[in-house]
């Protein structure tokens, strides 16, 4: 279903911010951004998703402008990238080049070669022009670029390791935490996180990615290409890639005891899926849930991927609740099955709309006409005319400040996405008191 | 004050002479975050009601941009409207893209018959030259909405060039009929679209003069505002600045095409501006007489705290720091009415090159501060520039013979008195009204001085 075929709406940015993304959770990653001024504002937004130090964020822009797309632009590309290595004690500088140099054919390639040999300092050329396409492009290239520039296949020694690929393509505002609790549970299973792909990872972890033993995607939405990339160039299995995230009860429980059974530590798996879901029962015990609030509700999902398929799961499964249409905002291939399986599963049939831009999910609102959705502060404001009273808010962009990072996978994310929803739910009734 | 920190010093004539005889660099350190001529072109329509930006390039650049509208939406009242863009892939930078872009146009016409569709080129549709003048000429008969061409490409000049570019097209949809209406004006010169609803800015300072003449507001150009307030927009009695610097050109324009009177005088900061912007907008509505009236009551009513802060700080000097327009008419405020000695720290040599005309302009109204521009204007590395800025605020604050009053940010924290013009609350600062706010607000600055600096944000920052 699109409502638009010429034109569309979309909730995505593009390739250059999408690889902005993911090099800003490198350490001490300078940024040089390529294109005129106005692309560096859209990158320099992802050190904030990345949880960097606002003081320590170092960006830089070539600025180009007219003269520069008619006679060029290697010339300010090799002068911002000196000033930048002298300016900035970085340990890596990535230039995001932008549409205009690459329409016009700057070799970005050449020139960033040339003075990394003079400044002694490695250089990762990204050619992301926005025209490639979304932020998921973006991060699939960078992540790919910086694997087959920095890391080599090696012997695997100490115990089992793994890779945790592109943990913040997630439209979970607080995806730091969810990163934190999958590393907590592989703790417990005793395997070593050998390299973050990326946050706060430092550029010789990403030397080293080359030495685990399996890589984990936490995202449905982006990085499937270097997990494919690995596993063929340096023989690291990709592994949990046909099963939903670890989003609500049911697919926490199932994540956690296929890891537990990659790496033979089904007991101990068992153990913190007891555990956790004990926790869960306890909590809600004390706290309520309030089923008859959501047993048959009808309600709706406009969501990315990675957060969409567990929720859709933990919704219907443990909430009782009735979803009758589910919008994935940029939908890849390789989590579609994953959607289709669970949908199957649960004796489901809501109305499935992939790659859905704001045109389509506001047509398909208005058609389904659920009494809620689980979505944004843009489907807040969607929802407004349209009857549809009770918008909870867990995804990106959301409509408070959090200083917290919170998870939405795992047992306490669970209790999270239940507090969103329970109070989300309490204040749309008391503005519609008002 | 260590002479190598200082790059300039002299008069704001003096500056704008070394700018335009190229004798100042006024290149901005490339560390420096600005928008590009596309955004603050969206930016300038982005108020308009049922009215559809559709960004010919890739989709990044419209969702990027279009965060302004979810803002509209969640704190100016207005619903949300899209932003549709032909979302430009490698195959059109190939090919070309005006059949899409034509065929985007008469779709989002058929689907949502907005009132207005605009156009907005970007750096990939400028450089693969597509003909979009011609795409939209080609279909303007087929469709029902006005529609119109903003060329912005983000490389095509400075930012401030968008508003400028917007505000040039936005008046095609103008239908002048020749019939005056009397006692309407236009606000011209927003920029951000509307207005949040809990913190309108500068407007009720503005609003207070305008009805002293009993105006009606017909469009604020543009902030929120429909295509038929716009089309409306050349039959009204006067236009009122508000910007002085965007205001200006657009006012000029009009007063060209329309020959309707622009009453230039924009940011009336303090009170003997207030006079100036109510006499003016009085002459030209030919009512100096109710403008005179107006003028008595609020001085009888504002004077006195004119003159309990001239009492306090004249000969004291005032360093301001904030954005070149109203740091030189804030500089009026200050050294006309209350009778201190005005420092205008760093106003870069670039803002300087791209406001020309209106400098000039405030040059002919005999406002000619001093400038004192430092190394830290040209700091690369945007925190490390913050940092340098205040180490050179308090040399500068240090090397002043009398006290010092700062206006400016809170971000910066000199050590002496600061008035902290970025306060929401704290608005209006202009007309009338601002100056009793700024009474207040200069009152409590004087009072609280000596509580020391967060110690919190300090750990923070530095």
């Amino acid at each position: 279903m699109t409502v638009l075929h010429y034109s569309t709406d979309p909730y995505n940015r593009c390739a250059l911010y999408g690889a902005a993304l993911a090099v800003t959770g490198l350490q001490n990653v300078a940024t040089m951004v390529h294109a005129p001024q106005g692309c560096a504002v859209s990158a320099s937004a992802a050190y904030s998703y990345q949880n960097v130090d606002y003081t320590k964020k170092l960006i830089a822009c070539s600025k180009l402008c007219e003269t520069d797309i008619v006679t060029g632009g290697e010339i300010r590309l090799s002068y911002t990238l000196k000033k930048i290595a002298r300016a900035y004690n970085a340990d890596l500088i990535a230039v995001l080049a932008g549409c205009a140099p690459e329409i016009i054919g700057d070799d970005i390639l050449s020139v960033t070669q040339e003075v990394e040999a003079e400044v002694g300092l490695p250089i990762l050329a990204l050619t992301v022009g926005g025209f490639r396409g979304s932020e998921v492009v973006g991060i699939d290239i960078a992540l790919q670029t910086l694997v087959e520039k920095l890391a080599s296949p090696c012997e695997r020694e100490n115990g089992p390791s793994v890779n945790v690929i592109a943990p913040f393509a997630s439209a979970n505002p607080g995806w730091m935490a969810d990163l934190a609790w999958v590393k907590t549970v592989l703790e417990e299973l005793g395997v070593t996180v050998n390299a973050v792909l990326c946050s706060q990872t430092p550029v010789s972890d990403v030397e080293q990615a080359g030495c685990a033993d399996a890589n984990i995607l936490l995202s449905h939405t982006a990085g499937h290409p270097v997990c494919r990339f690995m596993e063929t160039q340096f023989d690291i299995p990709y592994i949990l890639r046909d099963i939903p995230l670890p989003i609500g009860l049911h697919c926490t429980r199932k994540w956690v005891e296929a890891l537990g059974e990659y790496f033979g530590k089904e007991k101990k798996a068992e153990e913190i899926v007891e555990r956790g879901e004990t926790r869960i029962v306890d909590t809600l015990k004390l706290r309520f849930l309030p089923i008859h609030w959501f047993h048959e509700h009808p309600t709706s999902i406009v969501g990315d991927f990675t957060l969409s398929i567990g929720l859709l799961d933990f919704i219907t499964r443990e909430l009782e609740m009735d979803p009758q249409l589910v919008c994935i905002r940029k939908a890849n291939q390789d989590a579609k099955p994953i959607l289709e399986s669970v949908v199957k599963e649960l004796c489901i049939s809501p109305k499935i709309v992939y790659d859905a831009d704001i045109a389509t999910v506001r047509a398909a609102l208005e058609e389904v006409s659920p009494m809620s959705c689980f979505g944004s502060l843009i489907e807040k404001h969607l929802c407004r005319n349209m009857g549809i009273k009770v918008v909870y808010r867990l995804f990106n962009p959301v409509d408070r400040v959090d200083y917290f990072d919170y998870p939405y996978m795992g047992y306490d994310g669970l209790l999270k996405i239940l507090e969103f929803t329970i109070s989300n739910w309490r204040s749309s009734a008391t503005e519609g008191f008002r | 004050m260590d002479d190598s920190l200082v790059l300039f010093r002299g008069s704001l004539s003096e500056l704008l002479e070394k700018v335009d005889t190229l004798q100042l660099s006024h290149e901005l350190p490339l560390s420096h975050e600005t928008p590009c001529k596309f955004w603050t072109a969206y930016w300038t329509i982005c108020g308009i009601e049922n009215s559809i930006p559709l960004v010919h390039g890739p989709a990044g650049c419209a969702s990027s941009a279009k965060d302004l509208r979810y803002f509209n939406a969640e704190y100016c009242g207005c619903p949300y409207e899209m932003t549709a863009t032909t979302d430009i892939n490698e195959q059109m930078v190939i090919f070309g893209a005006e059949v899409p872009l034509r065929d985007a146009i008469l779709e989002l016409d058929s689907v949502y018959h907005p009132a207005l569709i605009t156009v907005l080129t970007t750096c990939s549709s400028g450089i693969i030259g597509d003909d979009v003048d011609a795409v939209v000429e080609n279909v303007k008969d087929k469709i029902e909405s006005e529609i119109i061409v903003i060329k912005c490409e983000g490389f095509a000049g400075d930012f401030r060039s968008g508003y400028d570019e917007a505000y040039e097209q936005l008046l095609s949809l103008v239908r002048p009929t020749g019939k005056v209406m009397e006692g309407y004006a236009n606000i011209v010169g927003a920029r951000r679209g509307p207005e949040p609803l809990a913190s309108p800015g500068e407007l009720p300072g503005l609003f207070d003069i305008y009805d002293g003449f009993g105006l009606k507001i017909n469009a604020i150009i543009s902030a929120r505002c429909t295509v038929e307030q716009l089309q409306r927009a050349g039959d009204v009695q006067i236009n009122l600045s508000w910007c002085t610097d965007l205001g200006v050109r657009l006012g000029e324009m009009m007063e060209k095409r329309f020959g309707t009177p622009f009453a230039k005088y924009g940011m009336p900061y303090g009170f003997t501006s207030s006079i100036d912007f109510t006499r003016e907008i009085g002459e030209l509505l030919g009512c100096e007489r109710k403008a005179e009236k107006f003028i008595e009551t609020r001085v009888k009513e504002v004077g006195p705290y004119v003159k309990d802060l001239r009492e306090i700080v004249e000969g004291k000097t005032a360093i301001v720091s904030m954005g070149p327009i109203r740091a030189i008419h804030i500089s009026r405020f200050l050294s006309e009415d209350l009778g201190m000695n005005v420092v205008l720290h760093n106003i870069h040599p670039y803002q300087i090159k791209e406001r020309k005309k209106v400098i000039q302009l405030l040059l002919d109204y005999g406002v000619n501060p001093q400038i004192v521009i430092t190394r830290s204007a040209f700091a690369f590395g945007e925190m490390k520039s913050m940092l340098t800025e205040e180490e050179d605020l308090r040399e500068l604050v240090k090397e002043e013979p009398s006290d010092v009053i700062y206006f400016g940010s809170s971000y910066q924290f000199p050590g002496v008195p600061l008035v902290n013009v970025d306060n929401q609350e704290s608005f209006p600062h202009v007309g009338f009204l601002g100056v009793k706010r700024m009474h207040g607000y200069i009152k409590t600055a004087l009072k609280t001085f000596e509580r020391p600096r967060s110690q919190l944000y300090w750990r923070v920052l530095h």
